[in-house]
């Protein structure tokens, strides 16, 4: 299976500073150390509870954060990630790494990786690669410019990568953009105060499809939505996968659109994936004790909006002190010794099925 | 659906309106704050007028007729204020003063103005050490007290109309800034902000396109308020004799009225007082509702 | 917190140079020296000698940067010398001015503050009433003149012509309240109407708060909501609006204090500002500084007394 992304142990500290010379006093680790692909023209979920990560990795993903740390290879031909892959292998055989052959293997793989990572593209490249990453925002109100009409909304992007030749050509795109998303094009020249919740989130998806992605990450987009909308945008967004060849990565904390909506389903917990794999499966065997707990717990509707939130017994711990060894340990009800001295990794449990606990950690 | 197109159908009316648009039809639907502007828009018209020696205005502001002194108010329309110790036309003084207050009001705006958004922007936006650097200059100058550091330039640099309102300038600025600052630090991680920056827009268009149209409100009220705050200092100012010199402003009227009203001459007084008292009125309620119409909270059209 | 009390006073320092930096370029590298010499210098004898053998007594012949490191080592001291204008040791002036602007504004600012949050709660439970508009229109109509009009007509009629209240002078001790009371009602009568609209736009704002709709539905009356939530809410932004006022009452009213012979501080700089009289106003400027960052500074540890989170930030 080819994969449009490649993330390699992605990480995004935000600073926290303090005092007069504003020292750095400690580290929020909203995403830390995440390793995991993207397979073209699939939907992945990535699911957890509030504050877990989610939309840190999504923005870091689309590039609105440069990562602390990490790699992500993005629409990287198989040649070369094998190439990559190769060359690795090849660099970890070798008993001395000082050697001039070492050297050499890993000079061609800097090269190959500082080509490929889209963290380190220059200005220019990494503007043309912007362009096939696009996003959808959560909150339908907080991400449409009031003073813009949407028309101009839809088409800032062809307006900053000068896309169209003239006016007419223009607002035509824009035009079949509004078409294809179904809002009425005669709404061009009207602004985002009179259209409703699900109407401005076809305006957002409109917007991130001007670009012609490849991949578009969904950042909670039908949680602010009534419940009817939201099947509508979903259906909405299913269409445009199969038409224009789409890519989704899927955020939500609602485990049963992710059901509905995704192929492949990560779990997040704290920062770290703990486990990931094809829906069915994921479904059928739930292996980690979070993805357990977040697939009985009830939803529970949260005071004074629509949004229905996931109630797990016990407290997110701060993602700025996480607990040792496995950051799950004080809410498990599986926990051993072990757990809380050494971080279980994520490994390959069974075929297509990666979990990160000691449970499933058989010798 | 149907929720879908009812808030279509509600606004039906207000089809294609800007957000500005509707705040311009809120304001008009303002009858005291239309008064008011209209009140302004005289007060301007009068001081453009001002600068130009019509009906004799300037000779008879400016002009000594000692014959003709202290002649009471209300006599006639072209007197309507009587005259002063040195038989000068009250009325044509004063509107010589609206002038001086609005031009003072004007220029010191536009000083202060870009100081404040491009500190304020640069501060919110870029944050880090910049950041740290426009804190700091503005908790240098907020810990004088503002009239000090006025009454200290005018003092030094002369008592030139540019001086004066730059040094309103110096001192004003702060309050805009630190508004512009806290907005910048807020709308950096606007959704919207940052839908503009996903499809690769640059600093520039982000600022100026995405976050400034936002909070221009905030500048606007500023501007308009601004008038409020010079035109008192600046009769301060003319108490401790550092207002503009060898011209009426309404300051230094009601400075010189201090030594008549004991003998009874109510002339200066009473004409600087009715000026400046129905223009600040005018700019505080405008003022007002200029702030509420602006103001995008306020999501309710009706 | 002993950590936080050290850093935010640290703080100070920069604080001081940079208001030594403004007042340094205001009067030493814009001008004024010469004049301030010009003032200084005895009357008959204004030679070029003479000025020159002045510049060197204050040391004005020295580079700028020794003169600007001289005059933040005289703030740090709080040693200004003496008044060349008054031949008095600045600190005495200083302390003998200070407590007569006090006397001035503090009563008259807590007059101010009681009175305009009476009334603007008054306004904002019977919100809409005759009252509530009267009060409001009042307000923006006191927000609109000046105090010097204010002064003017108050001393001409109230005082002068039908004689309530001395028209102007001072005593020692607490008979100076005879002369105050004129100066404390127009002190009270500029400043409620800001005071009172804040305050009922406070009131107001958090009275359309989820949490007062959830009361109500609870069945809670309006006066408990009022006096038991809103008002208890509403009080941190009127607090915040109070306290940060409290530094520049030590300035006092400058216009006050002229018109009614108040020897405040407030006087005192307008006079050092006329005169040159350089030493003076280095004082008076060094010591509102200092007492403007202390009182911020006060403030700022109270409130991280009470909420540990903003040691952090
Ligand atoms: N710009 C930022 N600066 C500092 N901390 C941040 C920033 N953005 C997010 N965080 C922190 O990082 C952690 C993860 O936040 P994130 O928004 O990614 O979570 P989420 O899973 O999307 O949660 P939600 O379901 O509430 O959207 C949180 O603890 C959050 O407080
Ligand atoms: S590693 Fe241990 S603590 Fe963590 S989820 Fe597995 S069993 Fe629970
Ligand atoms: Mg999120």
């Amino acid at each position: 299976m080819e994969n449009i992304a490649e993330l390699y142990n992605l990480k995004k500290h935000f600073e926290i500073r303090a005092g007069i010379l504003k020292r750095v006093v400690g580290h929020v680790k909203a995403v830390d150390g995440i390793t995991f692909n993207i397979p073209k023209g699939k939907t992945l979920g990535l699911v957890g509870e509030s504050g877990c990560g989610k939309t840190t990795v999504g923005r870091t993903i689309v590039g609105l954060y440069k990562p602390t740390e990490g790699e992500m290879f993005f629409d990287v031909s198989r040649e070369n990630i094998d190439r990559m892959n190769d060359l690795q292998n090849r660099y970890n055989g070798f008993s001395d790494i000082k050697s001039p052959e070492a050297r050499e293997v890993f000079a061609e793989l800097e090269a190959l990786r500082k080509a490929n990572d889209i963290y380190r593209l220059s200005k220019g490249d990494l503007l043309k690669k912007r362009k096939e990453l696009q996003m959808v925002f959560q909150d339908p109100y907080g991400s449409l410019n009031p003073r813009i009409p949407v028309g101009d909304i839809i088409g800032e992007g062809l307006d900053i990568h000068k896309l169209y030749k003239t006016k007419e050509e223009r607002k035509g795109i824009i035009q079949n953009l509004m078409d294809i998303t179904g809002i009425d094009p005669a709404y061009i020249n009207r602004y985002a105060h009179e259209f409703s919740g699900g109407q401005r989130q076809r305006i957002g998806i409109a917007r991130a499809l001007s670009l012609n992605p490849k991949l578009i990450v969904l950042d909670e987009p039908v949680s602010a939505l009534d419940v009817s909308i939201q099947v509508q945008i979903l259906e909405l967004l299913n269409k445009l996968k199969s038409d224009f060849n789409l890519t989704y990565m899927f955020i939500a904390h609602d485990l049963s659109v992710v059901e509905y909506f995704a192929d492949n389903v990560a779990v997040m917990y704290l920062g770290k994936i703990v486990e990931i794999a094809d829906r069915d499966s994921l479904y059928k065997d739930k292996l980690h004790p979070y993805t357990q707990a977040l697939i009985s717990a009830v939803p529970l509707p949260v005071p004074n909006s629509n949004r229905k939130r996931i109630m797990l017994e016990g407290d997110v711990p701060s993602p700025i002190n996480p607990p040792s060894g496995c950051s799950f340990h004080p809410r498990c009800k599986y926990k051993m010794d072990i757990c809380t001295r050494e971080t279980p990794e994520l490994k390959e449990v069974k075929p297509g099925h990666k979990c990160a606990c000691w449970l499933h950690e058989k010798g | 659906m149907s929720k879908e197109t009812k808030a279509l159908d509600r606004n039906s009316i207000l089809e294609g309106k800007s957000p500005l648009a509707l705040s311009i039809a809120r304001l008009r639907r303002n009858k005291m704050a239309m008064v008011c502007f209209w009140i302004l828009v005289i007060y301007s018209l009068t001081a453009i007028l001002a600068g130009t020696n019509i009906f004799g205005l300037q000779d008879q502001a400016l002009v000594f007729e000692l014959q003709n002194r202290y002649q009471s108010m209300f006599g006639s329309l072209q007197y309507l204020f009587g005259t002063d110790t040195f038989g000068r036309n009250v009325l044509a003084r004063a509107i010589m003063g609206t002038r001086i207050s609005l031009f003072l009001g004007l220029t010191s705006g536009l000083i202060m103005i870009p100081i404040a958004i491009v500190i304020g922007a640069v501060a919110g936006y870029y944050g880090h050490f910049l950041d740290d650097l426009a804190v700091y200059i503005m908790s240098v100058i907020v810990a004088i007290p503002g009239m000090l550091i006025i009454m200290s330039l005018v003092q030094v640099m002369g008592r030139s109309f540019l001086i004066i309102a730059f040094a309103f300038a110096i001192t004003g600025w702060v309050g805009l800034a630190r508004v512009i600052r806290g907005a910048f630090f807020q709308a950096r991680e606007f959704e919207y902000v940052l839908a503009a920056r996903t499809l690769g827009a640059n600093d520039f268009r982000i600022i100026f396109k995405h976050i400034l149209p936002n909070i221009f409100h905030f500048v606007i009220v500023r501007f308009v308020l601004n008038f409020v705050s010079v035109i008192k200092s600046e009769v301060f100012l003319a108490y401790v004799g550092l207002s503009v010199i060898g011209i009426p402003s309404w300051g230094n009227m009601i400075v010189e009225s201090k030594s008549e009203l004991m003998a009874g001459n109510w002339q200066n007084m009473t004409a600087a007082t009715i000026f400046m008292f129905v223009f600040l009125v005018s700019l505080n309620i405008f003022g007002d509702a200029l702030r509420d119409a602006l103001d995008p909270k306020l999501k309710n059209v009706s | 917190m002993i950590n936080y009390m050290i850093r935010r006073l640290l703080h100070l320092v920069p604080i001081i140079l940079g208001v030594a930096l403004i007042f340094f370029v205001i009067f030493n590298v814009i001008g004024g020296q010469e004049k301030f010499l010009y003032n200084v210098l005895p009357k008959k004898s204004r030679t070029v000698e003479q000025i020159d053998m002045y510049r060197h007594k204050y040391g004005l012949d020295r580079p700028m940067v020794v003169q600007y490191l001289d005059l933040v080592r005289q703030m740090v001291t709080f040693d200004f010398g003496r008044s060349e204008v008054r031949k008095i040791p600045v600190k005495t002036l200083i302390m003998r001015h200070v407590p007569n602007s006090a006397k001035l504004t503090f009563p008259a600012f807590f007059l101010e503050i009681s009175i305009s949050l009476i009334l603007a709660s008054i306004c904002a439970y019977f919100r809409g009433s005759i009252f509530d508009r009267t009060i409001t229109i009042f307000s923006v109509l006191g927000m609109s003149i000046s105090m010097l009009v204010l002064i003017l007509l108050g001393q001409q009629i109230l005082a002068y012509q039908w004689g309530l209240f001395p028209i102007s002078g001072w005593v020692k001790g607490f008979g100076a309240i005879r002369y105050l009371i004129l100066p404390w009602i127009l002190w009270v009568l500029v400043s409620v109407g800001y005071d009172i609209r804040f305050f009922r736009t406070a009131l107001l704002e958090e009275s359309h708060k989820d949490y007062v709709r959830t009361a109500r539905a609870k069945g809670l009356d309006d006066k408990t909501i009022m006096f038991r939530h809103i008002m208890r809410n509403a009080m941190i932004p009127i607090l915040t609006y109070v306290v940060i006022q409290i530094p520049f009452l030590l300035v006092g009213s400058i216009l006050l204090e002229r018109f009614f012979s108040i020897p405040g501080i407030g006087d005192l700089m307008v006079n050092a500002v006329f005169n040159y009289d350089l030493p003076v106003l280095k004082a008076t400027i060094m010591f509102f500084t200092l007492f403007f960052v202390g009182f911020t500074l006060i403030t700022d540890m109270l409130y991280a007394f009470v909420d540990p989170r903003v040691r952090l930030s």
